[in-house]
């Protein structure tokens, strides 16, 4: 971002950029604030319980996986024809999660959106812990978990390589390159910040009277830091691969998802084989991922005080794009209704019918209450600008999301063209404990990232407060020495 | 020992003998006096109680001791050897030259028969090193015509039942066929010298020549020995109904290829049981040839309780049971009509018959009563059709006393030994006869059985039996044909066979059966024509030559007016229980075979449970619903099962079968289902009247089904061929509009040019599962248990879908096997990411297990979901002689690999590579599925598309031919036959209860 300078921009674009920050927000501020959360952690009893309780779940979760390992797939409540369930469920939402975020950190990086600033941070990190949550589930829901990497092409004796034909090989291969591409845009993209907590380290470290420990954090940050300088070179070059991985991310979540929808399209099965299933996939995952976002902004910035950081411009930015994917969401499903019922054939047609009256049409009316109309509270201003509104919302339309995976997955399985192959289908409690596991794994790996590491990226953030000033400076209410004082380099 | 039993003769001690010997050195430790005097019956007593002690009590010598010490040293180090766990194969020892005759992994098929109810079907029993693995037909045997059922499919897993009594028990501790033999010399010495008065030797069904024989013989040296015999499920009633019409016991047969209509009175034609195998070919055969002659062979049926025959029938009406004498005297012409539903039917199949004069049939079932058999007579008599259409000949089973002599016997102190073979009164015995208590008065009791079951608890000694794949043997088929049965194995464990009890009871040296079997025969078979019968497995000519009965004088014109009631008002009144075998344990004798237990029942498809059905407009007459509790009383007793509202049951009819409820049968059989033989009566076995039925709780959720959906929803799946009517096949499967270039045949007849493929005639299929567990057997299916049901997991390859079509109360009823389709364009294979399924050079969508990681996407993908899957380890943990069943040609699927029907691959190898080796294509039907092979009907033909000749391709040029969800354009190699209806020009009177399009 080093070409993006107070000339360059225009004062209004300035001024709407800076009302991404807080007011009483600069450089100085900004550094100490942030990295006083990786050092010295304001709220450390309420991330403890926090992390304790993400950690019981990550007990379950490691109890549900042995006896999953132990006595096999059967313990989840699977049987024939509903063969994928909560597993693919499950695999499915936190990909959305992935999804999602990594599609609004990269659009918003790409587009140089100012609202970034707070955001960036934590749908980057988001998306790297959802993919690894949902990352679990293709390798725990095999009959043979221990032979998952048969799904990747490898070299091997027997001259076997998967095939290439599989839609499920091409969702292995995307959550690969999703995950390569998730935690180089997360990794890249904090290293300038990594740089400046290796110098407050340092700083700390050297003034203290124990060296020990403060010392040994100093280090690690500094090799996590690679060695940044903070150069013109090196900022040129971070900003081409943060832009290149943006463009990557974009792609790499449209390969995703829709992915993930020809595992269903692929098939012959009615309500899945579907030409309209990879967009209303892609258009699903971003609006999880960005209600998701919502409630993981709205939360951490009550964790960690971060109200001048994260400001009410992102919620309302928020709450337009969940208002606007919500429309397109419900365009995907009244689109596929009236073809099924104008065009669809009889085995359509009677699915169709189960999903609204069958044996788990809640699933369906889940995804009308959950996904569909709450999001329609956003036409209102106030709402817009309602931390709580976005919470609920945002809670809600996840859980529709969830359950508009059940219902693709579990409602056609349960009965396709034979009747005579319906069997009940029920949710396993370990099922769902393997969900709230993943919950836990989430969480727990999110909380250790933002525990140690800063939550909001120090840089753009700076970078807005470097814009205001500027724009301050060009009205003459500030002095300059501020912007000299804030903008000398520490990282 | 706190039971009566023989006590040893007194001993004698003589007291300056012993001392003599002690003073000699004898003994310096002695526990008892008759130890220290070595007396015999002290000897015999250590070999029975301590067989290992046995030999140590006599002390060992000198030499021999230190020969124990250099074997022991020598042994000990032999222990390295040996894997820690035992598992049934540790002590295998390779052979180091082979036996002659004998090729490791080579097949050989013996010929031999199985038995239901002293009735043999013909089967052969394919072995391999040295194992009977499989049960075939046997397609010489004149009876059952290469057609096998489920039971003779299962009984090869009740050889290596592990539950199977394994030893001789006395008063239920383990003990020795020597300890019995000296325990029986006295008593029946003594029986002997009073003329055998005391003995009473209780048998099931034997039509065994040989055995009967030897009865004969013991008889003669016993006068005053009484037999008798207990059926449960027995064909008595048939017997009392010719009885009743000829005076004389005969078996009735029916010439269905000269028939030009059919009605069933609460028929069991084509029903489980001793006669189905032989009796459902030749119906189907008949009715297939009526057909290619442009007519339709019509079964009308009228049933209370819905059965096979009623699923099959043309015409099906539900009759109350008190209805069933008025409708055959209304065929006859007499009678009252009833209601408008069985005026019709009735109306209708006396107009076929009386069109049909001596071409028509009227048959009942076995449970029917005396009156509705002899009524049945009167009418094939009345029409003509007795020795036309309907031929008798002497009845293949002997008469007997039953139990109710021998209670009386009991009763009057007469039975001082009880000699039960085959038999467990104490579970199935009629409730009023109240065998338990009886059977604690007689003094001796002696059980011979494949189980220490609830008789041999409760008896003195337990002699197991020999499977029937281990013992020599003879029985009779329905047809009087005497099949020869003949050993495939030595005996697993110490069982004999009924004939070697009996030798070692009478004879002075215990004969074994194989000489005794060759003696009995030796006369009429003498020098080759012994091995040769015992090579086809059968006695040429020994059917029974029809007779021409006359019916009994007086009894043309009977007419028993007073049963012909008409049904009361529905309501709690007037109800009657009717009693059927179960379609897979029958009399409960198969309650330990897993394979019948998890086989789903035809109509209910419920497994390994019993449910009391009864009928949709009872159902909301009583506001009872589907899996509730009730109650079913009977003269004070009650039974308490789950209901089940079968669709076309009789309102007034309440349905139990017999065979569960077990308590003492292992741990297979045990708490499962109720024991209807609990309210059975012995004077009417087969209907109870006036009983009660009361709803008594919820749902437990405890049935475990296999198919919740009954009807086809609207979609044509199972289609109905009009006769006369235009073709119903067509070849959408195969004329789809494609964006690919090449010839349409080009995906057919490519590779080596074999393309297989299998057509499946619903009009043949009676819904009998023989197939079910042929597959079963063929390719070591693993029975997952009621649980694992209930969830969806079964792992059949091959099921048998049901659908009901019509009005609920007389619905028809269709059966459609569903294998895999081994579809051309299959969609499972898209699916798989790693290439576990896919296609090979002659079309078989194959399963390659070792490559499966388990993905399942494959059954989801699946139109048919054929495709099974290992939840769990299911086919871990098998008992040692369970392994030993298991076809070596198969692999057995480890957890979470998906698995599915192959076509019996393994079958089409075996060919392919003798005929490679011959340098010769493979010929029409020399590869059969194991399904194709089990279908007592043939409604399977299978082999090569490619071949334009093969009778494959020519049932696929069948105008009925269709492929089950052809417009998905998976092009299934699997395609199905349309099930033959009336015309439409039959459709005037009703359209209740006629067999109509499917949807």
């Amino acid at each position: 971002m080093s070409d993006v300078t107070a000339d360059n921009l225009a004062a209004s674009n300035r001024r709407a950029a800076a009302s991404y920050i807080g007011p009483r927000q600069d450089f100085i501020s900004i550094g100490r604030d942030v990295t006083a959360i990786a050092f010295t952690h304001p709220g450390y009893k309420r991330w403890w319980l926090a992390f304790l309780g993400a950690f019981g779940l990550l007990g379950v979760l490691a109890l549900v996986l042995f006896f999953l390992l132990y006595d096999g797939v059967g313990i989840w409540g699977n049987n024939i024809p509903v063969t994928w369930a909560l597993d693919i469920v499950g695999y499915d939402w936190w990909m959305g999660v992935a999804c999602g975020a990594l599609f609004i950190s990269s659009v918003l990086l790409f587009s140089e959106a100012p609202a970034r600033s707070a955001l960036n941070r934590i749908t980057q990190t988001a998306a790297l812990v959802a993919a690894a949550a949902a990352g679990i589930y293709p390798i725990i829901h095999l009959g043979r978990p221990w032979f998952f990497y048969w799904n990747l092409p490898y070299p091997n004796t027997l001259l076997l390589w998967p095939q290439f034909r599989s839609p499920l090989y091409w969702d292995a291969i995307d959550i690969v390159s999703f995950l390569g591409v998730a935690l180089g845009s997360w990794y890249i993209g904090m290293l300038p910040d990594l740089a400046t907590l290796r110098d407050r380290a340092f700083e700390t470290a050297l003034a203290g009277r124990r060296r020990g420990l403060p010392l040994f954090r100093a280090q690690v940050y500094g090799i996590l830091a690679l060695g940044w300088r903070g150069s013109a070179v090196h900022w040129r070059r971070w900003n081409a691969s943060c832009r290149a991985l943006a463009l990557m991310g974009i792609f790499v979540v449209i390969a995703l998802q829709t992915g993930a929808a020809v595992m269903f399209a692929g098939s012959v099965e009615p309500g899945w084989h579907d030409t309209m299933q990879p967009v209303s996939f892609i258009v699903g995952a971003l609006l999880q991922g960005i209600a998701t976002m919502a409630v993981l902004g709205v939360m951490l910035r009550a964790v960690f005080g971060l109200e001048t950081l994260i400001t009410r411009r992102h919620f309302e930015l928020l709450a337009w794009l969940m208002l606007m994917l919500g429309l397109l969401f419900l365009y995907c499903y009244v689109q596929e209704f009236f073809v099924t019922a104008l065009f669809g054939d009889s085995f359509d047609k009677q699915l169709a019918v189960r999903r609204f009256g069958g044996s788990h049409a809640w699933s369906l009316w889940a995804i009308v209450i959950g996904a569909i109309l709450p999001v329609q509270l956003f036409w209102f201003s106030v709402m817009r600008g309602s931390a709580a509104a976005l919470v609920v919302v945002g809670l809600l339309v996840s859980f529709g999301l969830w359950a508009d995976h059940f219902m693709v997955i579990v409602v056609t399985l349960q009965q396709d063209f034979l009747p005579s192959i319906a069997a009940p289908y029920h949710v396993a409690l370990s099922g769902v404990l393997t969900f709230a596991g993943s919950v836990g794994l989430f969480v727990a790996l999110l909380l250790l990232f933002l525990r140690y590491l800063p939550v909001v990226s120090i840089m753009e953030t700076r970078r807005l407060s470097a814009l205001r000033l500027a724009d301050d400076l060009a009205h003459g209410s500030v002095m300059a020495p501020a912007l000299v004082r804030g903008g000398r380099r520490r990282g | 020992m706190n039971a009566p039993l023989s006590p040893p003769p007194p001993a004698r001690f003589d007291i300056a003998q012993l001392r003599t010997r002690l003073a000699d050195g004898g003994a310096a430790q002695w526990r008892s006096l008759e130890q220290l005097a070595d007396l015999p019956h002290f000897r015999a007593f250590m070999a029975a109680e301590f067989p290992s002690v046995a030999r140590l009590a006599q002390g060992p010598d000198r030499r021999r001791f230190l020969q124990l010490m250099a074997a022991s040293l020598a042994l000990a180090g032999l222990t390295g050897c040996d894997d820690e766990k035992p598992d049934g194969h540790s002590q295998e020892v390779p052979f180091v030259r082979n036996p002659e005759h004998q090729e490791p992994g080579v097949s050989y098929a013996y010929a031999s028969v199985v038995e239901l109810d002293g009735m043999a079907n013909g089967v052969l029993v394919t072995c391999r090193d040295g194992r009977p693995l499989k049960i075939e037909g046997n397609p010489q045997h004149p009876w059952s015509l290469g057609g096998t059922d489920a039971f003779g499919q299962a009984s090869v897993l009740g050889l290596y039942d592990p539950f199977r009594s394994q030893s001789v028990r006395f008063l239920d501790r383990p003990s020795t066929w020597e300890a019995f033999r000296g325990a029986m010399v006295g008593r029946i010495g003594a029986l002997r010298a009073g003329g055998g008065r005391g003995l009473w030797v209780l048998t099931g069904a034997v039509s065994s020549p040989s055995l009967l024989a030897q009865l004969t013989a013991m008889q003669a040296a016993f006068p005053a020995m009484r037999i008798a015999s207990h059926v449960p499920a027995g064909r008595q009633g048939a017997y009392a109904g010719s009885v009743a019409a000829f005076g004389q016991r005969l078996e009735t047969q029916y010439r269905f290829d000269v028939a030009d209509v059919v009605v069933s009175l609460d028929g069991d034609l084509l029903d489980p049981g001793p006669w189905q195998v032989g009796q459902s070919r030749r119906f189907i055969d008949a009715r297939r040839e009526a057909a290619a002659q442009g007519r339709l062979l019509a079964l009308h049926d009228a049933s209370s309780i819905p059965s096979l025959t009623s699923a099959k029938s043309d015409y099906v009406l539900a009759a109350d049971p008190s209805r069933l004498i008025a409708i055959a005297e209304r065929l006859g012409g007499g009678g009252d009509a009833g209601d408008a539903a069985e005026q019709a039917w009735t109306a209708r199949a006396a107009a076929a018959l009386a069109a049909a004069r001596g071409r028509g049939i009227v048959t009942v079932g076995a449970t029917a009563s005396t009156a509705l058999q002899a009524a049945a007579h009167r009418l094939n008599d009345q029409f003509g059709n007795l020795g036309r259409t309907v031929l008798h000949i002497p009845a293949v089973l002997p008469e007997r006393a039953g139990l109710a002599e021998l209670a009386a016997a009991i009763d009057g102190g007469e039975v001082e030994l009880l000699l039960m073979l085959g038999v467990n009164p104490v579970y199935d015995a009629p409730v009023d006869v109240d065998f338990t208590t009886r059977l604690a008065k007689v003094a001796m009791k002696v059980h011979a059985g494949s189980h220490v079951d609830e008789t041999a608890l409760r008896s003195n000694w337990h002699l197991p039996l020999t499977h029937a794949l281990e013992s020599w043997g003879d029985a009779r088929s329905p047809d009087g044909t005497v099949g020869l049965m003949q050993p495939t194995i030595s005996p697993l464990y110490s069982g004999r066979s009924p004939a070697e009890i009996l030798s070692l009871l009478t004879d002075a040296e215990p004969r074994d059966g194989r000489s005794m079997l060759a003696a009995f025969w030796q006369a009429s078979l003498p020098g080759d024509r012994w091995p040769a019968a015992l090579q086809q497995g059968f006695v040429a000519g020994t059917a029974s030559p029809p007779i021409t009965p006359v019916l009994a004088a007086g009894e043309a014109a009977a007419s028993p007016a007073a049963s012909s009631a008409a049904s009361p008002a529905l309501g709690g009144a007037g109800l009657s229980l009717i009693f059927r075998p179960d379609a897979s344990l029958w009399d409960g004798r198969f309650a330990a075979n897993a394979w019948l237990q998890e086989l789903p029942r035809p109509l209910t498809k419920i497994v390994w449970d019993n449910v009391i059905t009864i009928a949709p407009a009872l159902a909301e007459r009583m506001k009872i619903g589907h899996e509730d509790q009730v109650a079913v009383g009977v003269e004070g007793r009650v039974i308490t099962g789950h209901a089940w509202i079968m669709p076309g049951q009789a309102p007034h009819a309440i349905g139990v079968t017999l065979g569960y409820g077990r308590t003492d049968a292992g741990e297979v059989a045990d708490n499962a289902g109720y024991n209807a033989y609990a309210v059975r009566q012995s004077g009417s076995l087969w209907r109870a009247d006036n009983v009660e039925l009361k709803r008594v709780g919820e749902p437990t959720g405890r049935l475990a089904t296999t198919q919740a959906h009954n009807t086809m929803e609207g979609h044509d799946l199972v289609r109905v061929q009009q006769i006369g009517a235009a073709p119903v096949g067509d070849n959408t499967a195969f004329t789809q509009p494609t964006l690919y270039d090449g010839p349409d045949e080009s995906r057919v007849v490519h590779g080596d040019g074999v393309a297989w493929g299998m057509v499946i005639d619903l009009d043949a299929c009676i819904g009998c599962n023989a197939c079910v567990t042929a597959c079963q057997s063929e390719n070591n299916i693993a029975v997952v248990g009621p649980e694992e049901v209930r969830l969806g997991r079964e792992m059949h390859w091959l099921r048998v879908d049901r659908y009901y079509s019509g009005a609920v109360d007389e619905p028809a009823t269709h059966f459609q096997p569903v294998p895999c389709m081994m579809c051309e364009q299959a969609p499972c294979e898209v699916g798989c990411p790693v290439e576990a399924t896919l296609h090979d050079h002659q079309g078989l969508n194959q399963m390659v297990y070792n490559r499966c990681v388990g993905t399942r996407a494959c059954s989801g993908y699946c139109p048919y979901k054929v495709r099974r899957f290992n939840y769990y380890d299911y086919s871990a943990g098998a008992a040692p002689s369970l392994q030993e069943q298991r076809n070596p040609s198969v692999t057995v699927r480890s957890r979470g690999v998906m698995e599915k029907c192959t076509y019996c691959v393994q079958r089409i190898a075996e060919v392919r590579i003798t005929t490679d080796k011959e340098e010769r294509p493979i010929r029409d039907g020399e590869v059969v599925t194991a399904c194709q092979g089990a279908c007592p009907t043939r409604a399977i033909s299978f082999g090569d598309l490619g071949d334009r000749t093969s009778a494959v391709t020519r049932a696929r040029a069948d105008g009925r031919n269709y492929a089950l969800l052809g417009e998905l354009n998976a092009r299934p190699r699997t395609t199905y036959l349309a099930e033959f209806a009336p015309p439409a020009a039959a459709d005037g009177v009703k359209s209740g209860g006629i067999k109509r399009s499917g949807a």
